[in-house]
């Protein structure tokens, strides 16, 4: 009888951690994704922000300057809004006028991972090189 | 009784009474073993998001550092695109960027008065600072103000940057200030 009894108890007590275990290492998924996520998030906001400084920076240089950064995500820049987005982040730009072709145009315009070169002509000219 | 029965008795009883007892250690050690590691669990569960905030809250910090300096750049060193946009009669939506200086950091006066007599929402819009408060100011060496526009930070800001850049209206030196805040 005893014996029985003891038996269930153990078994509730073997549950009890189970489940406080399963518990545990769903917590422990969550975070794990939550750090890959922030991680990347925070990568592509360092690309954004390593462009929007390359941008404000030749802008200030003027005319004849050059520079090239390299990044790691896909960017798209919103010159009219004045936006870099990625697809987890974004930052922004003090300036509207930034093309892809150097010349007056507010079309959005996207950026591949790897080498940025910005220079200024009319106005800055952002385009992979 | 022999001896022997009398041995078997003492020692079934001696051993239910020593499972019992395990028994009942067992639970009280489980319970009081579960409740401390929930508690330790909790608690880094609560490190982790106060962690978390505070960088959310450094990378913001940071950005905004990045934006009040770029923006002061642009004022200082730059005329501003168009390098004529304090003409219009509707400005702030043709300024590319705004610039108040007619070569590096000589302050054109009249950029200055056009700046400074656009709205807070306009100035803020054509900053791309709409996601912040800020408060500009044009001072005098012994910084007197001359110009300012927006709002000085309240004590339940969370945020806040404050840059300041040296310029030159003709043989004068100026102070322009920027304090970025949320």
């Amino acid at each position: 009888m005893k014996r029985a009894q003891a038996g269930v108890e153990g078994m509730i007590a073997v549950g009890i951690i189970f489940f406080l275990f399963m518990g545990v290492y769903l917590v422990y998924i969550e975070k794990q994704h939550l750090v890959t996520l922030t991680n990347q998030e925070l990568q592509e906001h360092r690309d954004c922000l390593l462009l929007s400084n390359a941008i404000t920076t030749i802008l200030i240089l003027g005319e004849g300057s050059q520079t090239t950064v390299r990044i790691k995500y896909n960017q798209t820049i919103y010159p009219l809004q004045q936006r870099i987005e990625s697809e987890n982040s974004f930052c922004t730009i003090p300036v509207k006028s930034v093309s892809n072709s150097g010349y007056s145009s507010t079309a959005p315009f996207n950026l591949a991972p790897g080498n940025v070169v910005i220079s200024r002509s009319d106005w800055v000219k952002v385009q992979n090189g | 009784m022999d001896k022997w029965n009398v041995l078997k008795k003492l020692g079934t009883k001696f051993k239910h009474s020593s499972r019992t007892k395990q028994g009942q250690v067992f639970f009280t050690d489980v319970t009081f073993s579960l409740i401390v590691f929930v508690i330790v669990f909790i608690f880094f569960l609560v490190l982790w998001n106060m962690y978390m905030e505070q960088l959310l809250d450094n990378v913001e910090r940071e950005e905004m550092e990045l934006l009040a300096f770029q923006v002061t750049d642009i004022f200082v060193n730059t005329p501003g695109a168009p390098n004529n946009w304090e003409e219009g009669a509707d400005a702030s939506n043709n300024i590319m960027s705004l610039g108040i200086t007619t070569k590096d950091r000589e302050l054109s006066p009249s950029k200055v008065q056009r700046m400074f007599a656009l709205n807070y929402t306009e100035l803020k819009k054509t900053l791309n600072l709409e996601r912040y408060n800020l408060y500009l100011t044009l001072r005098h060496s012994n910084r007197t103000i001359i110009n300012q526009t927006g709002f000085i930070p309240t004590n339940i800001s969370t945020q806040q940057v404050s840059v300041r850049r040296l310029v030159m209206d003709g043989a004068e030196p100026r102070e322009v200030g920027l304090i970025l805040w949320k």
